[in-house]
């Protein structure tokens, strides 16, 4: 633990705190209300309903895990890359209801059925949380090499 | 590379032991597999062809799953009641349309006023919960929402269904 985290930058250490930081309070909602984002899941409309509860139950846990590890700098490589895959996933989800025009609550960060959130502007975000994973990930290589 | 991946699925490994964990006792836990109509092909709303939007509401399946998952609508299936007995949406209050002053003193007092409405039928080929719809507006009820698709497109979904009780 403590080699992967000396090894980090401090702009690396910056960036995992807030991506993590990220992760960590999305996951919160969504263990609290997990039929709320299972609702919410079901309206993307990209998943058989068998896997609807499942993917409810644990993928708010693999965010506040992964996130915990980036943050902490525990792992942080390896959380750092579920994180991406997370994301790229988020992008082609939101995508996909962007040009289907489905109006929908992205259940990103509140399961509040009020919340109508911009889809597009959640897009960009997730962009930029690709762009700070790709960051963090090579940031440590050219350190490594150096 | 290989061992961010090891780690990645022992973190993926950890998030699936704390997910299950957690709905064991989770106060708003909710079962593994789920109970929700396949909406990956956008549903066309099913119109009878005597539709009139200045009096009638139509809703598709996915609203009505959803009305009747939040329990926010009271159901009323106006089939007849050998047809109600077979199967019928859980919770539904069978008023058959054809036989309405028989039944309708059993079913009023289920009904409140300010109840939200959903009628349904057969479902395609049945416009009773349409004429239903309309006898309750006539009847100062609010405007009935009418699940056209009916109980042809709840059991088509392998949605839940109860039988044999009025």
């Amino acid at each position: 633990m403590s080699a992967a985290r000396d090894n980090r930058t401090f702009a690396t250490a910056l960036l995992c705190l807030a991506i993590g930081g990220i992760f960590v309070y999305a996951s919160i909602d969504k263990i609290i209300n997990p039929e709320a984002f299972a609702r919410v899941i079901h309206n993307y409309r990209l998943l058989p309903p068998v896997a609807i509860n499942g993917l409810a139950i644990f993928l708010p846990w693999l965010e506040l895990t992964a996130g915990l590890c980036l943050m902490l700098g525990f792992k942080y490589r390896s959380a750092n890359l579920i994180i991406f895959l997370m994301t790229i996933v988020f992008i082609v989800a939101l995508g996909s209801a962007y040009f289907r025009g489905i109006n929908l609550n992205c259940g990103c960060f509140s399961m509040s059925a009020t919340t109508k959130s911009n889809l597009l502007a959640r897009i960009i975000e997730d962009f930029l949380i690709v762009a700070g994973n790709i960051i963090i990930h090579f940031n440590f290589k050219l350190k490594r090499h150096k | 590379m290989r061992e961010i991946i090891g780690n990645a699925l022992a973190i993926v490994g950890i998030s699936i032991l704390l997910a299950f964990g957690s709905n064991l006792v989770h106060p708003n836990k909710i079962s593994w597999v789920g109970i929700w109509p396949d909406n990956r092909r956008i549903q066309a709303l099913d119109k009878p062809t005597s539709f009139d939007p200045q009096t009638d509401s139509l809703i598709t399946l996915e609203e009505a799953f959803l009305m009747w998952k939040d329990k926010s609508a009271v159901f009323i299936d106006t089939r007849e009641p050998e047809e109600f007995a077979e199967g019928h949406i859980p919770g539904a209050i069978n008023l058959p349309f054809e036989r309405w002053n028989e039944f309708w003193d059993s079913a009023k007092p289920l009904i409140g006023m300010q109840d939200r409405i959903v009628t349904y039928c057969g479902g395609l080929d049945c416009e009773l919960s349409l004429y239903a719809a309309r006898e309750f507006q006539s009847l100062g009820y609010g405007r009935p929402l009418i699940f056209f698709g009916g109980y042809v497109r709840w059991i088509e979904q392998g949605l839940p269904i109860e039988r044999s009780q009025r």
